[in-house]
């Protein structure tokens, strides 16, 4: 009985999108662009499966090859609210297959080389494949390793926490910090000092860790200590105001230069590397988060920038605007992977998708594409559970609130409704490039 | 969320419902065209049952602002400022004016009586 069932629920989820397509400036067959050109996207997360639902859409007769391992997908926006004990880990896994055009062909492997040289990739297989346009969306790698002491195992045991990894990890990080609101203690919070996914999130878990603190209690009995990588909380220079203003309304004690470099979970003791050198701090819960680099195909290949702040890590060299990689221009990126300023959010991803694409297929029609992306991301702040503000900015440090009506320094309950509510049927729309 | 056009809505809207989206605008649209028509004939509600729709009408939009924090996993001590203050009133009267709708158009009925003419 099951299989007819899902059939027809299939058949309706399709019949529905289809509807709302037909309904949308970017679809429609009769404006498609006929190419024969063949398009690569390496990488089937959140920015790999937008990109190709927008080309699927927009070009007639191309060959779309999506490289993706994984059959689940994460809604990693719900990681925190899995964290925090709102939502169950099932809340984020959705399946890829879900969320992959009909005219895209999916290879399950990962892309181990890029050869821009000879425009090719090569899978972990070994098998080649050629390709006219490249779009880069591998996301990026969480480098536990770098932190030492620090091993996935560990989460969920000894007050670690740890939201990142995945939505089982982001559960146990939950039980972590229930058993931290029940007794109190010394909670220390902080962001590591490459570049991250979302850098409102830490924030967000101390503050959640305080709510539960006081709902249960125990806040007299405890300490929260923020340990931020350099001299600010948040990049935005109007938001890092605002945070420390909140910061010292919940009395937390805030440090500056603190890096956690090594953790002991048996002794419960964390090293934060400092200017004046290395720090121990005692825990009874930790939130562990780990550096973020570019995984390890792009950081060895040419693709990655060769100097300035993003060569480090390894990160995509793509023009900031466009969206093009600098050097090789059949090669774009989308999302985490690129060496942009801020913009490793799904709201980032939301907005770079179209871009890239319109540059992608203006190369191909010769008519080229004015689209620009101005950096902007979003970062819905969670102050607590049930209230939040809606912080959204660009690359000059500009607040570009959606909303006129909704002050983004303001803790609210209707931006903690959209965090609740509205971003991940948000977020799925984005997958099939309708939104 | 700097894009809620009407196509991105609708979009969002359907990743929410599934198909059962269509069937809510269905009965939205149907509902509509019927209180139109109805608007444009001469109606109306005997003054028991108007008195029973106001008091149903009072009571779910009442109801939805007192269930509607909860339903987003938080509670009235969230609700903070003129934004939460004014969505909530929205939420009242949407609930209060669908049911006054919904009850204008299933238990009205055409007025018959002749007109009162002067004499």
């Amino acid at each position: 009985m099951d299989k007819p069932r899902l059939r027809r629920r299939e058949f309706l989820a399709s019949a529905g999108a289809g509807l709302i397509a037909a309904t949308l400036p970017l679809s429609g067959a009769a404006n498609a662009v006929r190419t024969k050109a063949r398009i690569v996207i390496a990488g089937g997360g959140a920015a790999g499966l937008a990109v190709a639902s927008r080309l699927a859409a927009q070009l007639d007769g191309a060959e779309i090859v999506l490289i993706e391992p994984s059959e689940e997908h994460f809604y990693q926006p719900g990681f925190t609210l899995i964290g925090a004990g709102v939502k169950p880990a099932s809340y984020s896994v959705l399946k890829t297959k879900d969320y992959i055009a009909p005219d895209v062909r999916w290879i399950k492997e990962r892309v181990a080389e890029f050869d821009p040289e000879g425009n090719k990739i090569v899978t972990e297989s070994g098998t080649a494949l050629p390709y006219d346009f490249l779009v880069v969306t591998t996301g990026l790698a969480l480098d536990y390793a770098a932190i030492v002491g620090m091993d996935l195992s560990l989460i969920g045991r000894e007050g670690i926490a740890s939201v990142y990894a995945g939505p089982t990890y982001a559960e146990a990080s939950w039980r972590a910090l229930a058993a931290f609101a029940g007794t109190g203690g010394t909670g220390l919070f902080g962001r590591p000092a490459t570049e991250m996914k979302c850098a409102g999130a830490p924030l967000k878990q101390a503050f959640l860790a305080d709510d539960y603190l006081r709902r249960n209690g125990t806040r007299a009995k405890s300490k929260i200590v923020y340990n931020a990588h350099n001299q600010t909380l948040f990049s935005v220079p109007l938001v890092d105001a605002k945070v420390r203003e909140l910061f010292q309304r919940q009395e937390f004690e805030t440090n500056f230069g603190h890096v956690l470099s090594a953790i002991d979970p048996a002794r419960h003791i964390a090293t934060y590397a400092t200017p004046s050198g290395p720090i121990e701090m005692k825990w009874d819960f930790i939130n562990v988060i780990p550096p973020m680099r570019a995984p390890a195909a792009v950081r060895k290949s040419p693709l990655r920038w060769q100097s300035g702040p993003f060569a480090a890590d390894g990160w995509l060299e793509v023009d900031r605007a466009t969206l093009r990689h600098s050097r090789y221009a059949n090669i774009f990126g989308v999302g985490d992977i690129n060496g942009v300023p801020k913009g490793k959010t799904a709201a980032s991803v939301k907005w770079q998708a179209p871009v890239a694409v319109d540059h992608l297929i203006g190369t191909i029609t010769g008519k080229g594409s004015a689209e620009r992306y101005n950096g902007y991301t979003s970062c819905p702040l969670i102050t607590k559970i049930g209230q939040a503000m809606l912080v959204e900015f660009d690359y000059d440090n500009n607040l570009t609130p959606s909303f006129p009506f909704i002050a983004p320094l303001e803790e609210h309950w209707i931006p903690w409704v959209i965090k609740e509510k509205v971003l991940k049927p948000n977020y799925t729309a984005m997958l099939r490039g309708l939104a | 969320m700097k894009d809620l056009s009407p196509g991105t809505l609708v979009a969002i809207l359907h990743e929410m419902f599934g198909f059962f989206l269509w069937i809510l605008l269905g009965v939205a649209a149907l509902m509509l065209v019927f209180g139109v028509v109805f608007l444009f004939q001469r109606r109306r509600f005997r003054q028991n049952r108007l008195q029973v729709v106001l008091i149903a009408a009072t009571a779910i939009g009442i109801g939805a602002v007192l269930i509607a924090p909860m339903l987003t996993n938080a509670s009235f001590a969230n609700i903070h400022g003129l934004l939460d203050w004014a969505s909530l009133g929205a939420i009242a009267l949407i609930g209060f004016a669908s049911v006054l709708w919904m009850a204008y158009i299933g238990l009205s009925r055409p007025d018959r009586r002749p007109l009162r003419t002067e004499p």
